[in-house]
């Protein structure tokens, strides 16, 4: 008996070690691909590799994602940028990602928030997963935030290549990038460009809800005055923006001002400057959307135009110098 | 419980170690943990069912000790009516009624004679033909003499529950499997090391062949109109893998658990797609269920005693039995009487015992002609396999001439997928292994035991990491709806 629990013994521990030298092969090659899981590899990988050297650093989902576009706000500030626009999730998740951001790089000056009338909602399923599975294993802080969602079980951050069962999708993409094939980076600095024509997301919208309610939730609530008040104490100047959002997907918001006007209150009781481009000419104007939420390449242009003259007309960029 | 699940890989070491460490000394304690261990193992699913066991277990155990005890030929037949009525009830209650109800009302409805039913809302329970045909096989036996009715009931619930095949089989014989539950049970190296490596080589099957294969089996199956000929014939082989790797699978993985507990089960799969007839395949196909038939029924129809007519009469009951055992469904009856015509020139030209030994054995390769048998045979299979897997008669008729329509010589709809491309040259390695390993009870059985250790725990890692990347979801195995 001991001769036969003495094998299985070191079976599992060879098999263990094996997984483990797997489980980093597939780690690394997944990373580099630069196509899956809206690119989202590109921003951890400078992330993690502390690659991120940024004065100006934008946070949001994917209205922040494609709406700003670093390259036009360096070149009018002269400030470097890096946009951390996180799709599909809201402010819970944004928070990991600056975590992630502060631990491995050299804090930024300043620190845009892209708001979203439903930024402090919680969703139950973990949207786009995969984007977390090269840098989870015994990692703590995405632990601790991804936990609480529909996604991965406990094993999965703790016991090497068990993550990748099942993940056939996951290993074809890397077999696609050790080819290769349609290898080219979704992003640049973290902005993702679309030059798509508008779509029918709005009208399907529209036709299954008469109108839309969003949440302040409790939990989310208190995380983001937990993140002001460390970019406070950090000396990193924070700014709120609203970028443009396509006027008819305003309109079926139901408690859009209740939201609107809880940022407001925030921005006041830790004076934060808040700028509304949801109101701005732009939201009028279909061109430059390609759905009610997010613009399109010329609208992300347009408006990165817009934000940096807002950082030079209100003085950030001199606060900034200042700063450097 | 699934046996390709994290409960079973934390429920087998719990059961392991309470059997060998605390129990090691008592049989009495033995067969008391294996009848709790089967009971959880079994309540996993659904607890209201363990009612069923039990109450097929009570009756059986009392008919055996009743039947010993009777002498009068009469009321001993009663006795085995009771028992067949009992649980052929119970099987034909749960599996058979809505089936049955159905066709009576569509028959009376043709004839001109509407009529109303009242359908049920049943739950099949899972694994009721498997333990329903061991305990038949109890009474049977005690009814012909043949086997001495046990006075000890845990013994007998342990053989009814036992938990490694309580709900896919191999459909174990009470003179094979009981007495071991009689006999003191001593841990031995080997054997547990074999059940070991049956238990790896059972999960690769199901994880890695099976799961993959059902993928593509299903999006092919559930969309056949929507796919050329040639993916249609792709979708039957892969379903023929698929069910194969799961069926055999879960046998490996039983035979294997067993074999830990001291057991020995019987071989239940022998490489049936290297059969050079279709009687040969079914001497390695599902062989508890083929021997199980022929004992209880073949040959109390009067087997091939009788002359031609009564012998074509007899296989193709056989066949139909067969085949409506794995479900209430016409597509079922036509998959066993297919079978039955694939076997006919054979049995009417005795021929149908011509292939008993392994094929090519000795020989890395077959023959020209072993070879153009296996793949005539392998497609028959393929072919009687569409019936198996289509929802209904109709749904295979379209799906078979749309193979046999020009669009079979088109390549395949995206036959450039990776997946496709790893599940096909899975197969092919899974084949490749089989085939070197056709002389044992298992292909791994023996492979590599006589090379150094180096090279043996490389191929148990590589089929482990496979079976670890290819799991993910746990996927139930399709005999458990049978």
């Amino acid at each position: 008996m001991k001769r036969f629990v003495k094998k299985i013994f070191i079976f599992l521990s060879i098999l263990i070690l094996l997984s483990f030298l797997i489980d980093l092969a597939i780690s690394s090659v997944l990373r580099n691909d630069h196509q899956r899981f809206a690119g989202e590899f590109n921003v951890w990988n400078d992330i993690y590799t502390s690659k991120v050297d940024c004065a100006i650093a934008i946070y949001g989902s994917s209205r922040a994602d494609m709406d700003f576009d670093p390259q036009i706000i360096e070149k009018k500030t002269t400030e470097s940028c890096y946009n951390f626009g996180m799709d599909g999730h809201h402010f819970w998740l944004e928070y990991l990602r600056h975590r992630e951001f502060l631990k491995f790089n050299k804090k930024p000056q300043l620190i845009i928030v892209s708001l979203d009338i439903f930024g402090l909602e919680k969703r139950k399923e973990l949207y786009n997963y995969g984007q977390f599975l090269p840098y989870m294993l015994w990692n703590k802080d995405i632990y601790n935030f991804t936990k609480s969602y529909e996604g991965f079980n406990k094993f999965d951050y703790f016991i090497p290549l068990i993550r990748y069962s099942g993940e056939g999708k996951v290993l074809k993409s890397c077999v696609y990038t050790i080819l290769d094939k349609n290898n080219k980076k979704l992003r640049f600095k973290g902005h993702m460009a679309m030059d798509i024509p508008w779509n029918s997301d709005l009208e399907k919208a529209k036709k299954i809800h008469d109108s839309l309610v969003f949440k302040i939730e409790k939990e989310p609530k208190l995380l983001f005055k937990k993140f002001i008040k460390e970019c406070q104490k950090k000396n990193i100047q924070l700014i709120f923006m609203y970028p443009p959002e396509y006027i008819e997907g305003q309109r079926i918001v139901a408690n859009r001002k209740v939201i609107m006007d809880y940022y407001v209150k925030i921005s006041k009781e830790y004076n934060i400057p808040l700028f509304d481009f949801s109101n701005d000419q732009m939201s009028f104007q279909k061109k430059y959307f390609y759905n009610a939420n997010h613009l399109n390449k010329i609208g992300a242009q347009l408006f990165s135009e817009k934000v940096a003259d807002t950082i030079l007309k209100y003085n950030l960029q001199n606060s900034l110098t200042k700063k450097l | 419980m699934l046996f390709n699940s994290i409960d079973f890989a934390v429920f087998l070491p719990i059961v392991f170690i309470l059997y060998w460490y605390f129990a090691n000394n008592n049989l009495k304690l033995q067969n008391v943990l294996i009848v709790l261990a089967s009971y959880i193992f079994y309540g996993w699913w659904d607890w209201r069912f363990l009612s069923l066991i039990l109450f097929s277990t009570v009756v059986d155990y009392l008919i055996g000790i009743a039947l010993e005890k009777e002498e009068n030929t009469r009321k001993r037949k009663i006795f085995l009516w009771v028992s067949l009525a009992v649980n052929l009830g119970l099987l034909g209650f749960f599996k058979y009624y809505n089936f049955f109800l159905d066709n009576f009302i569509s028959a009376f409805s043709f004839f001109g004679h509407p009529v109303q039913g009242r359908f049920l809302n049943i739950i099949l329970p899972v694994g009721i033909s498997f333990y329903t045909f061991q305990t038949l096989s109890y009474s049977i036996d005690v009814y012909r003499r043949k086997l001495e009715p046990t006075k000890n009931f845990i013994a007998f619930a342990a053989f009814v529950s036992f938990f490694p095949q309580l709900v896919a089989g191999p459909i174990e014989r009470a003179s094979h499997l009981l007495p071991q539950f009689y006999r003191k049970r001593k841990f031995k190296y080997d054997k547990a090391v074999d059940g070991m490596r049956q238990i790896l080589w059972g999960l690769f099957k199901k994880v890695v062949i099976a799961d993959n294969c059902a993928e593509f089996a299903n999006q092919i199956f559930n969309n056949s109109q929507d796919y050329n000929g040639s993916t249609l014939v792709l979708g039957a082989i892969f379903f023929t893998f698929q069910i194969y790797g799961d069926f055999s699978g879960y046998s490996d993985i039983a035979i294997g658990t067993s074999r830990l507990f001291g057991f020995d089960l019987m071989q239940n799969f022998n490489f049936p797609y290297f059969s050079r007839d279709i009687a040969e395949f079914w001497r390695r196909w599902h062989i508890s269920l083929s021997t199980w038939f022929r004992d209880y029924l073949y040959i109390p129809l009067g087997g091939s005693r009788g002359g031609t007519v009564m012998k074509v009469r007899n296989t193709f009951i056989i066949f139909i039995v067969s085949g409506f055992w794995h479900g209430a469904n016409w597509t079922f009856i036509v998959w066993g009487l297919l079978n039955a015509i694939y076997f006919l020139p054979l049995l009417l030209t005795k021929n149908n015992r011509n292939h008993l030994d392994v094929v090519a054995k000795g020989k890395y390769l077959p023959s020209i002609k072993e070879f153009f048998l296996m793949g005539l045979t392998f497609c028959l299979t393929v072919l009687a396999w569409i019936f198996f897997r289509a929802e209904n008669i109709g749904h295979a008729i379209s799906y078979i001439s749309k193979i046999f329509s020009s669009t079979i010589f088109s390549l395949p709809e995206n036959h450039k997928e990776i997946s496709l491309i790893f599940t096909l040259l899975t197969i092919v390695l899974f084949l490749f292994v089989e085939w070197i390993g056709r002389e044992n009870k298992y292909a791994i059985e023996n492979l590599a035991l006589k090379m150094n250790s180096t090279f043996r725990y490389s191929m148990y890692c590589t089929i482990a990491i496979l079976i670890i990347l290819c799991s993910g979801s746990e996927q139930q195995f399709i005999y458990f709806q049978f």
